[in-house]
């Protein structure tokens, strides 16, 4: 009996499970073999399988060299093949991550397929994310037909090794990502060359460069430019670069030319070798900058940034950053980590949220004390803390080591007298059940405390939180057992009495102190088997 | 408890009616879905599944809610012995499963029918897969030499 349209006639059937049509579609054919592979009749069954259970089955041989031979079967195949490849690439990716391989040419081998496989489909292929984790010299050369799809928008190639790069065609290519490789000017010359629409270029651990020159990329919006030990220079004519990101690492001066890219809105820098001259000379190109973050520049002393634009400013780790005169009206957001406190000029009631990481530089002791010249520091640090505008539902957290006290919104601040203060100010929009939550789980606190005014909900929720908390708690029921919350790692919560308290700890007699001003709750935490055993100011 | 012991009744392609366990037949999502959206006492028909298939469904799943609940002592090991054994059947038999896993969604039933199928495919020349399915060839010589061309790199060091 022949079988054919009987595909339709079970799709039909699919749909309409409570109708009336109740052919059997296999009437009339009998087979009862034991060995199911044995050839009992000579009906082809499996080709009348509806497309979709055929794309089950091919998926499930887990070889795409086997996936692909389906083709040659017979014309019916080859459609559920093309109908297969087009399936795979809703997701627009082939990952060749090939990760632990011993031999290299082993790993030529498998990637080989793999880079086949993306040229059979080229004409579909979006996006190619290609990491070798071999050795820089003797890695894996890719095949220069790998750049030639012309549909890819998206590259990454890590840890190849790359050809000449002649007669690349990557027309549609909108993002190039090279980490760990070796290039040379010709070869990144080409690259630009061939991709006019390039939008994102990121340059990451590679070596060889000496001379980085970008220009003729009309639609270029970010680079990256990663520890790539070699440069000597980079000149970049990139009229709309929006972000640009750059680290050195090793100490080594080179010139940088941005003056072009008056578009910039973000700036990472990451230079040890930056001084405050070149510096000013760069931000005087960008008006229109709305983000800076400086990092590890240890060269930079007295700078100043100015603008009305300026929404983001970060300064992590600039050793000897003595002053950064800051006029930007319109900052919302504003970091610092370091040793002392070289913002002074900063006005801080546009901030919307900020974070002031001190840490001691020397060994000694974390505490102040009233002798010490760094009293200066102290007040100023709490006279800019006094700046902020609370009253638009700003939170203070304040830590030394594992102790945490968290004020809302505060009427004149008034800090311990500690050297690690970590300040986080708090914006609006994070409620303050989620703070809590942010703090138990990513600090673990060994005292929690709250400084509120008396109208606050902040001590009920503190109170709910710790000590009505559920004992054996329900939540995280499929974590693994170092992957739960806060909640199952908590051990046990005291209340600290903060009148007739017997506890000589520092920290608690600062709390104490402070007590005329604010409404206090304090608890000491102990967490299950804590890999913090300090106990903070000598507790 | 009542749940356990409520039937679902279903009706088969060749009006066969089975009174199966609620437990069982909501293995089934689309039996599933079509109980919980009809009337609890109606017959809920399966029109392209026949009485034989889906007995042997119903074993099937008998089997899997049993050893879930603890109701049957058996391993791991020994409820895929039994899976390898239930698909041991001819290819009319095994398609006809496949076909009544995907209608009924039952996931791990498809899976395992799936699988049998690949297993069948792996690692075999185009001409070994032809015999064991009777698929015919109907390209002509020049046709399938260049979808061979086109795809070369699946078809080198087989030898074919």
């Amino acid at each position: 009996m022949s079988r054919s349209g009987s595909k339709k006639k079970r799709k039909r059937e699919d749909l309409n499970i409570l109708s009336g049509s109740t052919r059997s579609r296999r009437k009339g054919i009998e087979i009862d073999t034991e060995n199911m592979e044995q050839r009992a009749d000579s009906v082809d069954y499996i080709s009348q399988l509806p497309d979709h259970i055929i794309h089950q089955i091919i998926g499930r041989l887990r070889c795409n060299k086997d996936t692909a031979r389906t083709c040659i079967l017979s014309k019916r195949w080859r459609d559920i093949w093309t109908s297969f490849s087009s399936l795979v690439f809703d997701q627009r990716k082939i990952i060749g991550q090939l990760s632990g391989l011993k031999t290299s040419s082993e790993g030529q081998t498998r990637i080989q397929r793999n880079m086949e496989i993306g040229l059979i489909w080229q004409n579909n292929i979006k996006e190619l994310d290609l990491a070798m984790p071999l050795d820089l010299h003797k890695g894996y050369s890719l095949p220069q037909c790998v750049f030639a799809a012309r549909t890819i928008t998206a590259s990454r190639v890590n840890g190849c090794k790359l050809g000449p790069c002649n007669d690349l065609n990557l027309s549609n290519l909108q993002k190039l990502c090279l980490g760990k490789l070796r290039v040379n000017e010709q070869m990144i010359e080409n690259m630009i060359r061939a991709c006019p629409l390039l939008e994102d270029f990121r340059l990451i651990y590679a070596t060889g460069l000496k001379v980085f020159k970008v220009s003729n990329l009309p639609k270029l919006k970010r680079i990256d430019l990663h520890t790539c030990s070699e440069l000597k220079e980079v000149n970049l004519q990139a009229p709309n670069l929006e972000t640009f990101w750059y680290v050195v690492v090793k100490y080594r001066s080179y010139k940088i030319d941005l003056s072009t890219c008056n578009a910039l809105k973000s700036l990472t820098l990451e230079d040890a070798t930056l001084k405050d001259e070149s510096f000013q000379n760069h931000l005087s190109c960008f008006p229109a900058l709305e983000k800076l973050v400086l990092t590890k520049c240890n060269f930079l002393k007295n700078i100043t940034i100015s603008s009305y634009k300026l929404k983001t400013l970060i300064l992590r780790e600039c050793k000897q950053l003595e002053e950064a005169d800051i006029i930007s009206p319109n900052l919302l957001s504003f970091e610092y980590k370091g040793e002392k406190m070289p913002f002074t000029s900063l006005n801080p009631s546009s901030l919307k949220e900020a974070k002031l990481y001190f840490k001691p530089s020397g060994q000694g002791e974390p505490r102040l004390r009233n002798e010490d010249n760094h009293t200066p520091w102290f007040a100023r640090l709490q006279g800019f803390l006094d700046k902020f505008d609370y009253s638009r539902g700003l939170k203070l957290v304040v830590r030394s080591d594992k102790n945490i006290v968290i004020y809302e919104r505060p009427k004149g601040i008034f800090l311990p007298q500690v050297y690690d203060l970590k300040l986080d100010v708090v914006k609006s929009s994070v409620n303050l059940e989620d703070l809590l939550d942010y703090i138990l789980r990513t600090w673990r606190p060994l005292t929690l405390s709250s400084l509120s005014t008396s109208r606050s909900r902040l001590p009920k929720l503190v109170c709910k939180k710790l000590i009505t908390r559920e004992k054996d708690p329900s939540c995280c029921t499929y974590n693994a057992s170092g992957n739960k919350c806060w909640r199952h790692l908590l051990d046990n919560v005291e209340t600290e009495n903060l009148v007739n308290g017997k506890s000589k700890s520092e920290w608690i007699a600062w709390l104490r102190s402070s007590k005329s001003k604010f409404k206090i709750n304090c608890f000491r935490l102990s967490w299950k088997h804590s890999k913090h055993v300090s106990q903070g100011l000598k507790g | 408890m009542g749940s356990t012991s409520t039937k679902i009744k279903l009706r088969t392609s060749d009006q066969k009616v089975f009174e199966v366990e609620k437990a069982v037949a909501v293995q089934s999502q689309t039996i599933k879905y079509f109980y919980e959206n009809g009337s609890p006492d109606s017959v809920i028909h399966v029109h392209s599944v026949s009485g034989d298939i889906l007995s042997k469904i119903l074993d099937y799943c008998k089997k899997h809610v049993n050893s879930a609940a603890g109701k049957e002592d058996i391993s791991p090991e020994e409820l895929h012995e039994w899976d390898a054994n239930f698909v041991k059947v001819d290819q009319n038999t095994l398609f006809d499963l496949i076909l009544a896993a995907n209608f009924l969604k039952i996931e791990s039933l498809l899976d395992l029918t799936c699988q049998t199928v690949a297993n069948m495919i792996k690692g075999k020349r185009p001409e070994e897969i032809r015999t064991t399915f009777n698929i015919k060839n109907d390209y002509t010589i020049e046709a399938e030499e260049a979808v061979r061309r086109e795809n070369k790199w699946a078809f080198d060091m087989l030898g074919v």
